[in-house]
C-alpha cells in the first residue's frame, strides 16, 4: 500500500466513529460512503470497528452489572432450622433433667424423714437421757406388702407409729398377732414395733416381753437388743440395762455400739 | 442524589448524556427500583442471590434500552423495568427447572431488533470472551475504551480519569487502543 493510500485509509478510519454515530457532515458522509463502495478493505475495517465498539459496550455492561451486584448488602446467613431430632433430643434431655431433679428432691425429703430417728442423738435433761428422744426403728423395716388386708392393717399400724400414736399402733399390732401365718413370717418386725410402741408408752413389761421374743437369728435382733437395753434403762432396771448395754458394746459391728457406751456411762455415774 | 426524584425524560437524558451523569443515574435507578425485589421474589420463590443477579441483569438491559432508543415511552420506565426484571427472573426460574429450551417471550416494547451489534453478543459465553480480549489489552486501554465506548465520557474526562495530559492525548490513545482491539478481535475471530 502506498504512502498516499495509507494516509487516506487512516483518514477514513478516523472518521468511522463519527460516521457510525451520525456525527459527520454531509460532504464527509458522502466521501466515506463512496470510499466504502470502492474499497473492500475499508469495508472490512468498518465491520471490525463496529465489532470492537460492540465489544467495548459488552465489557462495559459486564462491569456495570458487577457494580450493581456488589452494591447489594451482603445476604445474611440464614440460620438453619434445627431438625426435629435435635428438638426431640432437647425436650427429652429437659424432661430427664426435670425427673432427676425431682428424684433428688424427693429422695432428700425421704432421707431426712427416714434418717431422723437414726441420726438424732438422744436428748438429755439434767444429765438424764430422755425416753421421748429415743429414736424409732426404721420405718422401711416395718413395711410389708403381703396380701391386701394384712398389708393394709400393717401399713395403718406403721402410719400410727410414725404419727407417734403408739396406742393405736399397738392396738392394730395386737389384732395382727391373731394371724398366725403373719406372725410366722413377720414375728421380728411385729414384736419390734410392739416393743418400741410400749417402751414409748412406758409400758416396760409389755415392751420387755415383746422384744425378748425376737430370737438371735432374727434379722431384727440387733434392734431388739438395743430397744431392750433402753427398756431396762428407762424402767430403772440398771442391772439388766448394764448387762444388755455391755452385750451391745462388746459387739464391734453393732450399729448402736457408741450410743450404748453413752448410756452405759450414764448408768456408771449413778 | 438518592433523595431526588427524576422524570422518565430526565432518566433517558442522563443515560444518553453518558459520563458522570450516566454513572450517577444508574446507581439512582439501582436503589430506586429495589422495592421490586421482594415482590418478584415472593411470586417466583427464587433464592435471594439469584434474585439479586436477575435484578442486576435487568437493570443493565433497561439502561441499554433507554440508551439505544428501544424504550419507546409507551409505559413508565419503572413499569418497563418491572417487566424486564420479571421476565429475567422467570428465565432464571426456568433454568433452575432445567428447561433451558423455553425462552421468555420478547417484550412488546422492544419488538424491533436493536440496531447495534451489541445484541448479537448477548450470550454470556461470548461476553466472557470479550472481557478476556479487553483485559489482554492492559488496564489503560481497557479503561479508555470502556469510558469512551460504554460510559460515554468525553475525551477531556477520559484524560483526567486515566491520568493523561489532555484530551488530545486521550484521543490519540483511544485511537491506538481501538486499532489494537480490532486486530485482536480479527485474529481471534478469523484465525480460530
Amino acid at each position: 500500500m502506498s504512502q498516499d493510500k495509507t494516509e487516506k485509509m487512516e483518514y477514513f478510519i478516523s472518521l468511522l466513529d463519527d460516521y457510525i454515530d451520525g456525527k459527520l457532515g454531509a460532504s464527509q458522509t458522502s466521501e466515506i460512503e463512496q470510499a466504502l463502495k470502492e474499497d473492500p478493505f475499508l469495508n472490512e475495517v468498518l465491520k471490525q470497528h463496529v465489532q470492537a465498539r460492540a465489544n467495548m459496550r459488552t465489557a462495559g455492561e459486564q462491569e456495570l452489572r458487577s457494580k450493581f451486584a456488589n452494591s447489594f448488602d451482603p445476604i445474611p446467613e440464614v440460620e438453619k432450622p434445627k431438625s426435629n431430632t435435635l428438638k426431640i433430643f432437647l425436650v427429652v434431655l429437659m424432661l430427664l433433667g426435670l425427673a432427676f431433679a425431682s428424684y433428688l428432691y424427693f429422695s432428700s425429703q425421704e432421707v431426712s424423714q427416714e434418717q431422723r430417728p437414726f441420726t438424732a442423738s438422744v436428748e438429755e435433761q439434767d444429765g438424764r437421757l430422755l425416753l421421748a428422744s429415743v429414736e424409732d426403728p426404721s420405718y422401711d423395716l416395718l413395711r410389708s406388702e403381703r396380701d391386701s388386708m394384712i398389708a393394709d392393717s400393717w401399713q395403718q399400724a406403721v402410719q400410727y407409729f410414725i404419727a407417734e400414736d403408739y396406742e393405736e399402733a399397738d392396738s392394730i399390732i395386737t389384732s395382727l398377732e391373731q394371724d398366725t401365718v403373719f406372725i410366722q413370717d413377720h414375728k421380728g418386725k411385729l414384736s419390734l414395733m410392739k416393743g418400741v410402741a410400749n417402751l414409748k408408752m412406758e409400758k416396760y413389761n409389755i415392751a420387755d416381753q415383746a422384744l425378748s421374743e425376737i430370737s438371735s437369728d432374727n434379722p431384727y435382733y440387733d434392734q431388739a437388743e438395743w430397744y431392750l437395753a433402753l427398756t431396762y434403762f428407762y424402767a430403772g432396771d440398771t442391772a439388766e440395762a448394764k448387762k444388755m448395754l455391755e452385750q451391745i458394746i462388746s459387739n464391734e459391728d453393732h450399729y448402736k455400739r457408741s450410743e450404748a457406751q453413752r448410756y452405759f456411762d450414764q448408768l456408771a455415774k449413778e | 442524589m438518592q433523595e431526588e426524584k427524576f422524570s422518565d425524560q430526565d432518566l433517558i437524558e442522563k443515560i444518553k448524556a453518558g459520563g458522570k451523569e450516566f454513572e450517577d443515574i444508574s446507581m439512582w435507578m439501582f436503589n430506586e427500583y429495589k422495592g421490586f425485589l421482594p415482590k418478584i421474589k415472593e411470586k417466583l420463590k427464587l433464592p435471594q442471590q439469584q434474585m439479586q443477579d436477575a435484578y442486576a441483569d435487568a437493570l443493565v438491559k433497561l439502561i441499554r434500552h433507554l440508551r439505544d432508543g428501544s424504550f419507546r415511552g409507551d409505559s413508565k420506565v419503572s413499569s418497563y423495568f418491572y417487566t424486564i426484571f420479571y421476565n429475567t427472573s422467570v428465565d432464571v426460574s426456568r433454568k433452575n427447572a432445567s428447561n433451558k429450551n423455553m425462552q421468555t417471550q420478547e417484550l412488546l416494547e422492544h419488538d424491533a431488533r436493536e440496531s447495534d451489534l451489541l445484541n448479537l453478543i448477548d450470550n454470556k459465553d461470548e461476553a466472557a470472551q470479550v472481557i478476556t480480549v479487553m483485559k489482554s489489552m492492559g488496564v489503560l486501554c481497557q479503561r479508555i475504551l470502556m469510558d469512551w465506548g460504554y460510559y460515554g465520557y468525553s475525551m477531556k474526562e477520559i484524560a483526567t480519569r486515566s491520568d493523561l495530559s489532555n484530551a488530545e492525548s486521550a484521543r490519540s490513545m483511544k485511537y491506538k487502543c481501538l486499532k489494537k482491539l480490532r486486530e485482536l478481535l480479527n485474529t481471534k475471530m478469523y484465525n480460530v
